[in-house]
């Protein structure tokens, strides 16, 4: 998938897989990809730098600890976070049927009947 | 010694830490993750077989070129330096105000009322605390917006502090020149005075300090070559 695509939803993945617990920066990037099936491949770079622009927005929380013997900066969802999180799934349904319902190739006339 | 002699990780580390402007601080907070992120990549790929430089070679190319992020990440330490700088503005400015207040109406700094002038200018000082304190809490609220633009936030902490430093301080200054013999008497009698000038002196150095540094960010963000294409620090949304 192309970068440029995901651009845009990084922010509500990101949140997505930081739902079920607190991961650092190349667990969530590990998650990402996981979730989509090594699908979702996008510059790793990119990742880091959205992190602290959802901890800005207080979406999420940032903190150093240490994990597995090494210090990481780990992130957990905030409850304004999950808010977030709730909003984005339901514009995303709304707007993927939308455009599901326009892209869809009409039936053939024979098939209506 | 070259960049090509070093190791792949260690000199695209050097790089985004060349490329980024702001608090030291910030900085090496952000350059440590990224190097912890991409030891743990550099792990990974030993696991899957590579030799450690190959897989560094491969961590290096997933994070994807020190140009593309470095606007990105410029943006977020121009938004938290203008986020401190506006959060000091909002409680010194006040604080300093009820100091003052404190020192005449507790008759700490006794003396003749103040002439006309004093008391317009006092007036006009007040009202400006007023409004750039609200101005500047206005800007802190606004940098916890995801889609705010993280330039512009910094630039209005920046000019308001400046606004602040220039109105508050050049009243506090005129106040003491219209009344001079008084303030001077005050300067060098009074405890309390002495006390509340030394403090206002040092809280306006301190966001001229901060103000700097703002602009230390900003200049650089605009200046950083690697902004996304086409499009400022509000098109990455999400």
């Amino acid at each position: 998938m192309r970068p440029d695509a995901v651009r845009g939803h990084l922010d509500g993945l990101i949140l997505s897989v930081l739902e079920d617990g607190p991961r650092h920066g190349y667990a969530i990037i590990e998650a990402l990809q996981a979730r989509s099936g090594g699908a979702l491949d996008l510059p790793t770079g990119t990742v880091y730098p959205a992190l602290r622009r959802l901890e800005r927005a207080g979406r999420l929380s940032g903190s150093w600890s240490t994990v597995g013997g090494r210090e990481r900066r780990t992130y957990t969802l905030t409850r304004a976070g999950r808010h977030a999180l709730a909003a984005q799934r339901a514009d995303w349904s709304e707007f993927s049927s939308v455009v599901e319902a326009v892209l869809r190739p009409p039936r053939a006339a024979g098939e209506t009947s | 010694m070259s960049s090509a002699l070093l190791d792949p990780v260690d000199a695209h580390l050097a790089e985004l830490d060349r490329s980024l402007r702001g608090p030291d601080k910030a900085r090496r907070d952000i350059v440590r993750e990224v190097r912890d992120g991409l030891a743990d990549a550099v792990d990974a790929y030993r696991r899957a077989g590579l030799d450690p430089h190959a897989a560094a070679r491969r961590a290096v190319r997933d994070f994807g070129p020190v140009d593309d992020v470095v606007g990105l990440y410029q943006d977020e330490l121009a938004a938290g330096q203008g986020r401190r700088t506006a959060l000091l503005l909002a409680i010194a400015l006040p604080a300093l105000m009820l100091g003052w207040d404190f020192v005449w109406r507790s008759g700490l700094a006794p003396g003749p009322p103040a002439p006309a002038a004093v008391k317009v200018l006092a007036g006009v000082q007040d009202a400006a605390v007023a409004v750039i304190a609200a101005a500047a809490l206005a800007i802190v609220a606004l940098t916890f917006r995801r889609t705010c633009s993280p330039r512009r936030v910094a630039a209005a902490a920046t000019v308001a502090t400046i606004v602040a430093v220039v109105v508050c301080g050049g009243a506090a200054i005129a106040m003491s020149l219209v009344n001079l013999d008084q303030a001077w008497g005050r300067l060098t009698a009074q405890p309390a005075c002495m006390l509340a000038y030394a403090v206002s002196i040092a809280v306006m150095v301190q966001l001229n300090r901060s103000a700097v540094r703002t602009l230390r960010t900003l200049r650089s963000a605009s200046e950083t070559p690697g902004r996304p294409r086409g499009g400022g620090g509000t098109t990455h949304t999400g």
